[in-house]
């Protein structure tokens, strides 16, 4: 958690800290040590840039509350508030992911807070995301989209949107199946699979860490109603996860 | 504040709300039933709102799990009754905590609580701030003035709800139209016509009417948008918005009425 975070929990929690941010917001936030920008996110209101400081997370968008914008996007909710797993920067990730210009904290903060602005392509929603998604990376009707002149200041690599994901993706070792079978078609537009919530872990999910074939094993059947553990956006995947199955009515 | 304390341990359930704007509007009174529960059961769409939830009681968890993409909301506050109230026969003090006002738009608040008390538990709604309060503060809009009606958007249409026009109508979820499922990347709007067709046949399509969201942060801004009601197609609508719909003229005072209560028009 950083200071924006442990400062807008305290606000939350202590209703007298909550009259002194009231009476003068500027000199309790500054004694509160933020930093000039964290105090500029507070101040411009908007709850996607708040909560992707603090969180890395991205609005939820059903019960209330999400940016018109961010709906038409289209992106998962799973994926927003979890963004890459933490885990991925101490796996066997490619040589050359950091060099590829992936921000330090990406797996952190989430998406860039830009794409809640982002024009998106008007085809983004009819279309979904293109069969070749998982073999090639983003659709290559990004490569055409006007994508907004801020996309570069976010710290994506310049060749995010022509190349995707990052192209040892593209020769990793994935399973045989992957290419046969896909993720299931509501992968791309709304998440992980549903499947996922049903099907148990594989055998070598704890021993290994994420095994090779992580994109086909199942999520804990009690993932549902467990919810996301709280450390999931900082920490990753669920501690509970390299345990063992969590417990039975969590 | 209810009178039930919380010594009592054979069981009971609070369904607290977290306002609007979680950070302001959490009653004191909410604070406390989230402090001092056996258990804190929460689905807020809030990450901050969910964080100092985590803060004043460690012993929660978060029922946002039981939502799952294109599955019915009604089978998700379903699984939600059935787990509180699972914590509940265990006999622990369960605090139930949802987004804005616990009673207003919240099914598992209500089937919990009924179901709760027919079981012989104590259970209890606690008042919170709704967007309905934001909208009235906003918008300077005193219901008590012309009078106001509310309806959810999708049973205003499919019950052909009848309101007067003389009055503000206020409808809520206007962005789902007819969405009963649940989806992570928000609703198509393509009923949005529909709501449009069937208020033009009491208003005109130059009626300025009024999207309304209300602000979730300290420093948030609320969105008023003001449109002629022909214009509310092409508007930016969110699961946030509400449209409120002023009045189309005004009513006339019923002077037999008036005479009958003892009261002179002015």
């Amino acid at each position: 958690m950083n200071d924006l975070g442990r400062f807008l929990i305290d606000l939350g929690s202590h209703p007298e800290r909550l009259s002194e941010f009231i009476k003068d917001p500027n000199a309790i936030m500054t004694a509160a040590g933020l930093s000039n920008a964290e105090q500029a996110i507070l101040r411009t209101g908007d709850p996607a840039l708040i909560n992707q400081a603090v969180f890395g997370l991205m609005p939820f968008n059903d019960i209330s509350g999400a940016r018109a914008d961010w709906n038409r996007t289209g992106l998962p909710a799973d994926w927003n508030r979890a963004g890459l797993p933490a885990d991925w920067n101490r796996a066997a990730l490619p040589a050359d992911w950091n060099r590829a210009g992936l921000p330090a904290d990406w797996n952190r903060a989430g998406l860039p807070a830009d794409w809640n602005r982002a024009a998106l392509p008007a085809d983004w929603n009819r279309a979904g995301l293109p069969a070749d998604w998982n073999r090639a990376g983003l659709p290559a009707d990004w490569n055409r989209a006007a994508l907004p002149a801020d996309w570069n200041r976010a710290g994506l690599p310049a060749d995010w949107n022509r190349a995707g994901l990052p192209a040892d993706w593209n020769r990793a070792a994935l399973p045989a199946d992957w290419n046969r079978a896909g993720l299931p078609a509501d992968w791309n537009r709304a998440g992980l699979p549903a499947d996922w919530n049903r099907a148990a872990l594989p055998a070598d999910w704890n021993r290994a860490g994420l095994p090779a074939d992580w994109n086909r094993a199942a999520l804990p059947a009690d993932w549902n109603r467990a919810g996301l553990p709280a450390d999931w956006n900082r920490a990753g995947l669920p501690a509970d996860w390299n345990r063992a199955a969590a417990a039975p009515g969590k | 504040m209810t009178s039930v304390s919380h010594s009592a341990r054979s069981g009971c359930l609070f369904v607290v709300g977290t306002g609007i704007n979680s950070l302001f509007h959490l009653t004191p009174e909410a604070r406390a039933r989230i402090e001092l529960a056996d258990i804190v059961l929460h689905a807020v769409p809030d990450p901050v709102a969910e964080a100092v939830i985590r803060n004043l009681n460690p012993r929660n968890e978060s029922l946002r799990g039981f939502y799952g993409e294109n599955k019915l909301r009604t089978d998700t506050y379903r699984e939600m009754t059935q787990y509180t109230l699972a914590a509940v026969r265990g006999g622990r003090v369960v605090c139930m905590v949802f987004y804005g006002h616990p009673a207003v738009f919240v099914m598992s608040s209500h089937d919990a609580v009924q179901r709760a008390r027919a079981e012989g538990y104590q259970a209890f709604i606690i008042p919170a701030v709704s967007a309905a309060d934001c909208l009235f503060a906003d918008l300077c809009i005193d219901p008590g003035e012309v009078g106001c009606q509310t309806f959810e958007a999708t049973d205003f249409l499919l019950f052909n709800r009848r309101h007067d026009s003389r009055s503000y109508l206020v409808l809520f979820q206007v962005g789902g139209i007819g969405e009963l499922g649940y989806s992570s990347t928000g609703y198509r709007q393509h009923h949005l016509h529909l709501l449009v067709e069937t208020l033009l046949l009491e208003y005109s399509p130059q009626h300025m009417i009024i999207v309304y969201e209300a602000p979730t942060t300290p420093f948030g801004k609320p969105r008023i948008a003001h449109m002629p009601l022909g214009n509310l197609r092409g508007s930016n609508l969110s699961a946030a918005s509400t449209l409120c719909v002023p009045p189309q003229g005004r009513a006339e005072m019923n002077y037999r009425m008036a005479q009958r209560l003892g009261l002179r028009p002015l």
